[in-house]
């Protein structure tokens, strides 16, 4: 950014040396209009194209908010499930956590999806639609459901 | 999200930025520094919009870069929730 600061003032500064003033004066009255009309039409795009990105970022940032409250909404209903059911839960949801920070998060950098974090994520949701509980406790599952798919709305990759 | 601002929006905005920078160093009837070091500050302030841009453009990498800071939180909690059940073994169904 000051790199290119420089740059043009150093042209500036050459254009001076290299051109007579009077051809600067000649179009100095025409250039000043232009210039003008020019920078209101480059604030109006920039304007409409600064709050497209910003929207964005702000949704892709509610968006893991939203994520992990969900995940962490199944963790805790979890809890609530006899052992073998909790513990088949929380592991899956470990794996599919552990796979979001270690793996997803560096393809996203590099502009990629990550299969794997998908599959895990398929997993998660296969181990809690079958895994083996009371019929008390099937409100519970119907609850992490409706989070997991929440999850998957929230996602943005 | 691996799609941002346009290309064709993206080119428009450079030809505008330069060509605006173009206007003021051919029409800056007189020679001075403190010309030059507007047309310095003009140009440096036109990079930084157009730098920013390209940073909230792409939420998952570059300076402002979303961190995974959330999903580590919510980490730690999953693991607590292991770690209690290994520590009072297993859980009477209820």
């Amino acid at each position: 950014m000051l790199g290119t600061g420089l740059v043009a003032a150093f042209i500036c500064a050459l254009l001076h040396r290299i051109v007579h003033r009077d051809t600067f004066r000649r179009y100095h009255e025409v250039g000043y209009a232009v210039f003008l009309q020019l920078g209101v039409i480059f604030a109006v795009l920039l304007a409409f194209v600064f709050n497209n990105v910003w929207s964005n970022y702000d949704v892709a940032s509610q968006a893991i908010d939203s994520e992990c409250g969900s995940l962490h909404g199944v963790a805790i209903l979890s809890d609530r499930l006899p052992s073998p059911a909790r513990d088949a839960i929380l592991n899956d949801l470990h794996a599919y956590l552990t796979i979001v920070i270690d793996q997803e998060w560096a393809d996203m950098q590099r502009r990629n999806e990550s299969r794997a974090a998908d599959a895990k994520f398929q997993s998660l949701w296969h181990t809690v639609e079958t895994v083996n509980t009371d019929l008390a406790d099937n409100q519970i599952r119907g609850q992490m459901l409706s989070l997991l798919k929440a999850v998957k709305q929230d996602c943005i990759r | 999200m691996t799609q941002g601002v346009p290309g064709l929006v993206w080119g428009l905005l450079i030809i505008f930025a330069a060509t605006l920078i173009g206007c003021m160093l051919v029409f800056a009837a007189e020679a001075s520094t403190s010309k030059a070091v507007l047309v310095g500050v003009f140009t440096s302030s036109l990079t930084l919009a157009l730098l920013t841009v390209r940073v909230l453009d792409f939420p998952f990498e570059s300076a402002l870069q979303l961190s995974p800071r959330d999903f580590n939180g919510t980490l730690e909690k999953v693991d607590r929730l292991i770690a209690d059940g290994q520590m009072h073994g297993s859980k009477a169904p209820e």
